[in-house]
């Protein structure tokens, strides 16, 4: 009781506060801007984190990123583009509404879903990491090794497209994180005498080189920039929204549970959650033929899912310190430069600290239901800001940003680079969040990895022989296993069916 | 620009060997059999079988893609030109910053990129200067970043 006395004067304070309402401003204006990702909004924001105190740098990426997801829905309704992946699943709903004169009501209901399933995210988070927090002080090395695995692999299997190319996006980050002095054996590796490279690759620089410059290649080789018209719209933000609630409490309810359960999982994000929330909604609904023709039921089950999500990511963030998304992955790196090392220790040495960043959650979502009525009222100017104006600015952006984390020009080498990289992984069906969290997890895969090595004396039993560590080591060899078995069979029974149909006596 | 699985995963090949060539040289912990070359050992094995499933399936599969496709951009002045602005503007950062300076730096990368995507030259050294001067006070002033002046040495403030 007294760390959550603490973290509320923790939270409290006007400089955290000002950073929070900053920051959902920047998160709204990103989200609504049609290409720009929550993730590329925390991104931009992680340079300017590097100057705070550690509560008000996760606040800043608390609340921009509610934000973001929130704001996502905007440029969906008005335009029919997805402000980001997580708004796609529900975008012909809202953009129906819009065609109908009624984009507000349609945001209104987005705004709504958002900030309830983000506050039951939020009261999960807060209830929830603690109890898993004391269980997690019974892990060794050889848990987290297997946690770290787990997380890993779930990135690769969770991540769209091809799984091999999940795989080898997640083996280059591994690869980046190997890349500096080596803290087991000291020795510099992939350094090549540069004395930069010894420090390793700094991972803002990385991040802001996959997800922002990324984007801003993609938008340099693009053929036509045009400035998006709105259909017009007379509707009201928050009129109907209590009916709307009580007639969707099954769909709220689902989605926002549904979206910090997938959020937990290592891996899947909002998008996931969404898309989820939408489907199970419309298996329920009595009307799923209505469903993407501007119908309130999937809206309010998606949009509180997204938002819960983000809340759910969270948890094995904290307790394990095993980012679930680029956002944590992104956030994880933060504490660390802050000294703070993720994992149940925390609930412990810096209780104060930890409940003060799940207050954020609550203070974020209830600024949203406020900031969201002008983000509506104001979005036919936002989604219409041309990029073409905004891209160069956001590239500056990426290069001081990059600079400022060393104070060197390597850092924009480092951008430039992996920027690179990341459009031609994108371009060709490379998921880049594998290779984030490849990049973060690494050092701490290899480092738990030795210790328990060391400790089992090179016995793999030892990898085995404790219930957790023996139960989370067997999901992960089946995680592995299983693609390929089934892989197999379906090859065997394939080619049994084509022997037999070639058969001539059959 | 798209890239065929099957020069991917040669490309992939050339690296993860290159990866094994280095690591075999890094040393072993004292008493272990294990040491700094392990994760990357791993990481090339991996890249090895993804490399070869990505070769195979590119070349059992049918239609087979081309071997590398550029993108219609390639061929288009106007969006080559903002590419090589995005890419070359990045980078001159790199040798430059100290000896130019950051604010010219900026402002000139800046214009050449608005005046690419045919924004009016009014506008765009507005924008440019002003967002130019913008993000350099608030790092150099308030997180106390040392982005060099260089030539604007004299009139620093």
């Amino acid at each position: 009781m007294d760390n959550l006395i603490n973290a509320f004067a923790l939270v409290a304070d006007p400089s955290v506060l000002g950073v929070i309402l900053g920051a959902s401003i920047f998160g709204l204006f990103v989200g609504a801007i049609p290409g720009l990702s929550a993730t590329m909004a925390t991104a931009l924001l992680v340079p300017l984190t590097f100057f705070m105190e550690p509560l008000p740098a996760i606040a800043a990426i608390v609340s921009s990123v509610a934000m973001a997801i929130f704001a996502g829905d905007i440029p969906g309704a008005m335009l029919r583009i997805p402000g980001t992946p997580a708004s796609a699943a529900y975008v012909d709903d809202a953009y129906q509404m819009t065609l109908r004169g009624q984009a507000e009501r349609a945001l209104g209901i987005g705004l709504v879903s958002s900030v309830f399933g983000g506050l039951v995210g939020a009261v999960i988070l807060t209830t929830g990491a603690p109890f898993l927090a004391e269980f997690a002080f019974q892990f060794s090395t050889v848990e987290y090794f297997w946690l770290a695995c787990l997380g890993l692999s779930c990135s690769v299997i969770i991540s769209r497209g091809s799984p091999v190319k999940g795989l080898v996006a997640l083996l280059i980050g591994l690869f980046i994180s190997t890349i500096g002095i080596d803290v087991t054996g000291g020795h510099p590796r992939f350094t090549f005498g540069s004395i930069d490279l010894m420090g390793g690759v700094s991972f803002i620089p990385a991040m802001i080189g996959m997800f922002a410059m990324t984007e801003i290649l993609r938008f340099a080789m693009a053929k036509q920039h045009n400035t998006a018209s709105v259909p017009k719209s007379s509707s009201s933000v928050y009129g109907g929204q209590w009916q709307m609630m009580r007639r969707n409490k099954g769909n709220l309810a689902r989605g926002s549970l549904i979206g910090t359960v997938v959020g937990i999982l290592p891996g899947a994000g909002s998008d996931i959650a969404a898309w989820v929330s939408y489907a199970m909604a419309k298996k329920f609904s009595r009307t799923p033929e209505k469903f993407g023709t501007g119908h309130d039921e999937g809206l309010a089950a998606a949009g509180s899912a997204n938002n819960s999500s983000l809340s759910g990511v969270w948890i094995p963030a904290l307790v394990f310190g095993i980012p679930g998304d680029s956002v944590t992955a992104i956030a994880i790196g933060v504490l660390f430069m802050k000294g703070i090392t993720p994992g149940p220790m925390v609930f412990a040495t810096q209780a104060d600290l930890t409940y003060a960043i799940f207050l954020t959650f609550f203070v974020a979502n209830i600024l949203l239901l406020f900031l969201g009525y002008f983000a509506i009222r104001g979005a036919r100017y936002v989604v219409q800001t041309p990029a073409r104006l905004l891209m160069p600015i956001i590239l500056l952006f990426c290069i001081v940003g990059s600079f400022a984390i060393t104070n060197s020009v390597f850092g924009i080498a480092i951008m430039l680079v992996l920027g690179i990289i990341g459009f031609l992984m994108e371009e060709n069906g490379f998921p880049i969040a594998p290779t984030i969290l490849g990049i973060v997890i690494g050092p701490m895969l290899e480092d738990n990895f030795m210790a328990s090595v060391i400790k089992a004396d090179g016995n793999i039993i030892g990898f085995f022989d404790r219930p957790v560590a023996g139960t989370l080591g067997a999901i992960t060899v089946l995680i592995w296993t299983v693609p390929l078995i089934s892989m197999a069979i379906r090859a065997i029974l394939r080619r049994w069916t084509t022997a037999e149909a070639q058969d001539p006596r059959s | 620009m798209k890239i065929s699985d099957r020069l991917t995963g040669c490309f992939l090949l050339v690296f993860a060997t290159a990866i094994l060539f280095e690591a075999s040289s890094f040393p072993v912990i004292p008493g272990q059999s294990i040491g700094s070359a392990l994760l990357p050992n791993i990481v090339a094995i991996g890249l090895i079988g993804c490399a070869i499933i990505l070769i195979v399936s590119d070349l059992v599969g049918s239609p087979r893609p081309r071997l590398a496709e550029a993108g219609d951009w390639i061929t288009d002045p106007r969006r080559l030109l903002r590419v090589g602005i995005v890419l070359l503007g990045t980078a001159s950062f790199i040798p430059f910053m100290d000896v130019i300076g950051f604010p010219v730096l900026s402002i000139t990368v800046l214009l050449a990129f608005l005046l690419s995507l045919r924004v009016d030259i009014l506008t765009a050294i507005l924008v440019s200067v002003t967002a130019s001067l913008a993000i350099h006070t608030l790092f150099s002033k308030v997180f106390l970043v040392p982005l060099p002046w260089g030539v604007l040495q004299s009139i620093a403030w």
